[in-house]
């Protein structure tokens, strides 16, 4: 093992690709074996600062959890709002970050749950059943990523562009409907429609809302899929090397167009809680959702440009926005501040990646 | 055996934006027709005309700062925050802060520095544009709330009320006519200048540009303090013209730069474009803005068509240049 | 012509295979059998690459049959191929850097227990066949972490998980160093042993000849002869791929050579070339040879600027030049045309008329605007002088043929009329009638004063060209030789690193009749050629 480290830290990775791991995937072996070979080589501070670099995202969601609890008024009160703050905002960046892991794109996010949350309410208005409104949001949210994956993977227009044209598409659609406002179903469907779902704590607790557990679930599902199906696996294949994978004989923008879907589906997802939450569509439900969603994926330990990031790192990303975002509300600050935060912090781990990266030539 | 000229009609479509411009005129056509006809109103008006130009105004600006940063490669989304903070900041300049005609230059310096501060990350540390910008959308968006507070400023000097209100020659508004000037250099700047010929080197091959001699670092960072100008001039006409700051402006006015831009012609990638296709971009947007208005169209049936447009104007773009070689 | 055995594995008869306005391969027969090395020479161009294209299902053939196993086949896929155990390890890697080496190993072929990836099996399996190929590294590193060596290893290994027969191998030692080629062959032959064929292209003739067991050599789309190695000479093969005279080719006027124009003195940078000098001086071709990874192309970079170096000293013209400047580099008189035309030298998707006017640029404006007269001109002048073939310099230079491109590039710093010219690898890739013509260019371009180096390995090209000839070993300085009366053995053995020849003085008159020497030595293509085995013969540094 150590010989192995030895090794693989003597050579020099000549394609020059990130490999500093931000993040869980893979990580713990390597992890050990930085540990255990860098420190019996290159001195005990050296190692844990390689400890450091390599999982930036835990150790930085970690410091903030301890800073928040002892430093921040109540905070220690306020787990589950977290929590379940986390669970509505979080959908999106969780399906935003299977189409990242494939190494494109999606502007089109916040619009899509937007559009979801619309459906929902229009559905149910129309046709009285709240049940069906659910289920015709989330399709709703799959065909709008049925139509990013075709555009990118069959006409091949880059993900940068055709996201941004979609999303006029669906900011226009959205808008539409509520105009300047909200839309919302009458009476009592509009009882049930608020009481549902974001509504439903189990035992009480808030940090065991439905949709927290609706969220878990599917985190748990896709950690499972992409970890041990070929489906999953694809993706990552389709992020770090499509030709490889293409002369492999794996369909490559077959496996891109389904991460453009089940992205879709998760925006429908998150209309739906949003449409819970709110007991209504509100036409600024999908304005800013995009940055955040990218911010979470990359501070989490997503790559930009594809092949790495698990369901963790989302996580991870997630639980750090929505700490920063809480945390900064209990101590009375102004919500811009949470964006300057999260706008610093995004650079500060693009800067980080790109001093691990670069560390790892120096052997 | 090397001839200059090439058919006319291939020149034409090989121009950027050509396609666009012809589609322009197309509608322009069928509105003018059909206008009269649903809401009473005549299209094709001196009068209309530069309202487009008018409201197209800023976005236009902009759009001729982005039109270089998007030619050597990268993108910058920041812009709209960039705006939001600089009109802002001009306001209080003026008035809270009393420097009066002085906030014109102050706010110029701003842009620079905002400017500055995109080009440092990007080139300097050779951070991703899309997530480095992105990232100080959020910081510019957050300066502009956090040291305004949230009220909504006046700016009250004479000179803002020639730029809000004044016309060059009786005839075309201050604004247009900064938006024409701006125009006009950043042309100038991309088609005649080595600066701008080697903007295009870079997008196109920036590893082979080092082999040129290029200093791409240099050139790139100048792009986006560029860019940070052209907010600077478009918060100044925008405070100009609604006399007041509302934080809340900048919204997602990038993606309105990036589609005038990219409607024009210039590739995303880097290496194709030009400025005027940008104006054709702009004024594309503008004219079916306005008219869709003529034939009482909702704006938000305007967005979803212009998605639709954008996306068949990519693939019109990619399909004529797989067939047309490189 | 071969015939077909009984119990061939793969057997090619009368193959053609046509493309819009050429035909690549007119009757090619070809057959492997099991468990031999066969390997397949030729030039570039001579049809090597589509007849692997055929055999492995990435072309299909227009006409003549294709039997596997005696059977006859037809893929439209390499996939069929790969179901029929013929697998391709191609020269440019295709390897997932951020995924594990098992990742990559079981790539699109992953291990599974019913519906979903069998994750110990996969390790297990990965282990089992990194020990097969002696590759001493966890299952778990990322594959962009090894060397290009070990990667190529993967991409064997690759082939074994999806029980190859036939591994076609496409010059697979071209970028590997000497120890790794080593290794490569103690790999190849035990898949041999395990009864696994290869098939290796390569134009190494020393190793063809030290590791095969049969020789096709193909020329211009056809069969020129299959034979066994043990009844094959070098020269014969040479004389079978060249087949013609190539003493016109090369043209080499006489030309006055006058003084130093550049010095180069202690170039260093650690790991990479160790304590280069040498001289150019005006109107003198010099040619830098050497095996591939040589440092040739570091040093030439490392003079020009766009990488450092940290020791040593660079003189143009009598001015220093600062390290890491590559503008002040091209003020002082320096040009560069690289080795990768494509990736490192033009703008495919700009036009000519750019691609060419880009470095003069700032000589052609007055404050930073261009004066576009003056860029068509010169961009016409150069475009006639040097027969660029287009029919408007406003077409994207992406569009243009090997030969036409290589010429913008050059035409790029002919405009500025550098002191010195560096050309890297000038000819790679081009069809032999621009070749000519480039060789003429240089030509004229000593003869009017300018000091030219080339970077080459072809060993033909720098003895044809070249008024003197320095050879590279792993970052140093072995050789500094006058062509003339120079034997290409002396070269080559400089070249792997054997003798340590004194840097002589350059003869006081040029060389007369410098093109003729071809006659007298034995025509060997490449370094190895002369080596003999490379067992135990490398490392030796003087």
């Amino acid at each position: 093992m150590m010989r192995a480290v030895k090794d693989t830290a003597a050579k020099v990775d000549a394609a020059g690709k990130e490999t500093g791991a931000a993040g869980w995937s893979g990580g713990a072996q390597k992890g050990a074996a930085a540990l255990g070979g860098a420190a019996a080589q290159k001195g005990f501070g050296r190692a844990v600062r390689d400890f450091l670099f390599s999982y930036n995202s835990a150790v930085i969601f970690a410091a903030l959890l301890v800073f928040a609890t002892f430093f921040v008024n109540k905070f220690s009160r306020n787990y589950s709002t977290v929590i379940f703050d986390a669970s509505i905002y979080g959908c999106i960046a969780i399906g935003l970050s299977l189409v990242m892991v494939t190494g494109n794109i999606d502007l089109s996010v916040g619009f899509q749950a937007a559009l979801g949350a619309v459906v929902v309410v229009q559905v149910s208005k129309l046709t009285g059943s709240l049940p069906l409104g659910v289920i015709c949001g989330l399709a709703a949210g799959a065909v709008c990523g049925a139509l990013n994956g075709a555009v990118v993977t069959r006409v091949g227009i880059s993900p940068l562009i055709a996201t941004i044209a979609s999303n006029y598409i669906f900011k226009g659609i959205v808008y539409y409907f509520t105009k300047n406002g909200s839309i919302y179903p009458e009476g009592e469907l509009r009882e049930a429609l608020k009481n549902s779902i974001s509504k439903l704590w189990l035992g009480g607790f808030k940090a065991l809302a439905l949709t927290v557990v609706i969220v878990a679930v599917v985190l748990a599902t896709l950690a499972f899929i992409m970890r041990n199906t070929d489906f999953g696996n694809n993706f990552y294949i389709a992020g770090d090397n499509a030709e490889a994978g293409k002369l492999a004989g794996i369909n490559i923008p077959r496996a891109q167009f389904f991460a453009y879907v089940l992205c879709g589906l998760l925006c429908g997802l998150a209309g739906v809680f949003l449409a819970s939450n709110s007991g209504a569509a509100v036409y600024t439900q999908g304005e800013g959702r995009d940055v955040f969603a990218i911010s979470a994926c990359v501070i989490g330990g997503i790559k930009m440009a594809g092949g790495k990031g698990t369901m963790l790192n989302v996580l991870i990303g997630i639980l750090i926005m929505r700490i920063i975002s809480t945390g900064m509300n209990l101590m009375l600050l102004p919500s811009a501040w949470v964006d300057f935060v999260s706008g610093v912090l995004l650079i500060v781990v693009l800067v980080i990646d790109k001093v691990t990266s670069v560390k790892t030539e120096d052997a | 055996m090397t001839k200059d000229k090439q058919s006319p009609l291939r020149w034409f479509f090989s121009l950027s934006g050509s396609g666009v411009f012809v589609a322009l005129l197309v509608f322009i056509a069928l509105v003018s027709i059909a206008a009269p006809r649903v809401t009473g109103g005549q299209f094709f008006t001196w009068s209309n005309i530069i309202q487009v130009f008018r409201q197209q105004t800023y976005i236009g600006i902009i759009a001729c700062g982005m039109t270089l940063v998007i030619i050597t490669g990268n993108i910058d989304l920041s812009v709209g925050s960039q705006l939001t903070l600089m009109t802002v900041l001009c306001a209080q300049f003026s008035n809270a802060w009393g420097f009066g005609n002085w906030a014109l230059p102050l706010t110029l310096l701003v842009g620079v520095t905002c400017g500055l501060t995109n080009g440092l990350l990007v080139s300097g540390l050779k951070l991703n544009s899309f997530i480095t910008t992105l990232g100080t959308s959020s910081i510019f968006g957050a300066l502009a709330l956090i040291l305004v507070s949230g009220h909504t400023l006046r700016a009250k000097t004479a000179l803002f009320d020639v730029i809000g209100t004044g016309m060059v020659l009786g005839l075309i508004p201050v604004p247009v006519v900064i938006l024409l000037a701006v125009v006009a250099v950043f042309a100038f700047l991309a088609g005649r200048t080595v600066f701008g010929q080697r903007l295009y080197a870079i997008g196109a091959n920036p590893v082979a540009a080092r082999f040129t001699g290029i200093k791409s670092r240099r050139e790139v960072a100048i792009t986006y303090v560029l860019n940070g100008i052209c907010c600077a001039i478009a918060a100044i006409v925008l405070l100009a013209r609604s006399e007041s700051a509302n934080p809340q402006i900048g919204g997602s006015k990038e993606m309105d730069v990036i589609l005038a831009v990219v409607l024009g012609g210039t590739s995303i990638l880097g290496g194709k474009g030009s400025v005027w296709g940008t104006v054709i971009g702009f004024l594309f947007i503008g004219f079916m803005s306005s008219g869709f208005s003529f034939l009482a169209f909702s704006q938000y049936t305007q967005w979803v068509i212009m998605g639709v447009i954008l996306l068949v104007a990519l693939a019109a773009d990619l399909y004529s240049e797989k067939r047309g070689g490189v | 012509m071969p015939n077909g055995e009984l119990g061939d594995l793969l057997e090619l008869r009368g193959i053609e295979k046509e493309f819009p306005g050429v035909k690549a391969l007119k009757g090619v027969s070809f057959t492997v059998r099991p468990g031999e090395i066969h390997a397949l020479c030729g030039e570039n161009g001579a049809g090597k690459s589509t007849l692997i294209k055929v055999i492995t299902g990435a072309h299909a053939h227009n006409a003549g049959e294709y039997l596997v196993d005696g059977k006859e086949v037809h893929f439209s896929s390499t996939d069929e191929a790969i179901g029929l155990g013929i697998s391709c390890v191609y020269q440019e890697l295709s390897i997932a850097p951020q995924l594990d080496v098992a990742q990559n190993l079981y790539i699109g072929n992953l291990p599974r227990k019913g519906r979903l990836i069998d994750h110990k099996k996969l390790y297990a399996e990965t282990s089992r066949i990194l020990a097969q190929l002696d590759l001493d590294v966890p299952p778990k590193t990322p594959a962009g972490e090894l060397s290009v060596g070990q990667q190529q290893m993967i991409e064997i290994g690759r082939a074994l998980t999806r029980n190859a027969r036939c591994i076609i191998m496409d010059e697979p030692t071209s970028s590997l160093s000497e120890k790794e080629a080593d290794t490569l062959f103690g790999i190849i032959r035990k898949l041999k042993a395990r009864g696994i064929a290869i098939v290796y292209i390569s134009h190494k003739l020393d190793e063809v000849m030290m590791l095969s067991d049969r020789i096709t050599v193909i020329r211009d789309g056809e069969n020129i002869v299959t034979q066994d190695t043990s009844k094959t000479t070098q020269d014969g093969l040479i004389a079978h791929m060249i087949g013609r005279s190539l003493e016109n080719m090369y043209r080499k006027d006489p030309t006055e050579i006058g003084d130093v124009m550049l010095s180069v003195s202690g170039l260093t940078r650690p790991g990479v070339f160790t304590d280069v000098g040498f001289n150019v001086r005006r109107g003198e071709v010099v040619g830098f040879f050497g095996l591939v990874g040589a440092g040739r192309s570091e040093i030439m970079r490392a003079l020009f600027g766009v990488d450092r170096y940290t020791e040593g000293e660079v003189v143009l013209d009598g001015k220093r030049l600062r390290a890491g400047d590559p503008p002040g580099a091209i003020r002082s008189g320096l040009g560069f045309c690289t080795e990768d035309r494509k990736k490192e030298g033009l703008m495919l998707r700009l036009t000519i008329l750019l691609n060419a006017t880009l470095v003069k640029l700032p000589l052609m404006s007055k404050y930073g605007v261009i004066d576009r007269a003056k860029q068509r001109e010169e961009a016409h002048r150069y475009v006639e002088s040097i027969s660029i073939k287009c029919p408007s310099v406003h077409q994207k230079a992406g569009n243009l043929s090997g030969g036409n491109q290589q010429k913008v590039v050059l035409a790029k710093w002919l405009m500025l009329a550098p002191k010195v010219l560096i050309v890297d690898e000038p000819t790679r890739g081009i069809d032999v009638g621009s070749k000519a013509e480039i060789y003429g260019i240089l030509n004229e371009l000593a003869k009017d004063g300018m000091g030219i180096i080339v970077v080459s390995s072809e060993i033909e090209e720098i003895m044809g060209v070249c008024d003197r000839v320095i050879t590279v070993f792993e970052g140093r300085v072995t050789g500094d030789f006058p062509v003339e009366g120079l034997s290409s053995d002396r070269v080559l053995a400089a070249a792997l690193g054997k003798a340590m020849a004194q840097p002589t003085g350059l003869p006081a008159a040029p060389p007369d009749g410098a093109g003729a020497h071809t006659e007298d030595t034995a025509p060997a293509t490449t370094v190895e050629a002369a080596a003999g085995t490379p067992d135990g013969q490398g490392g030796d540094e003087a």
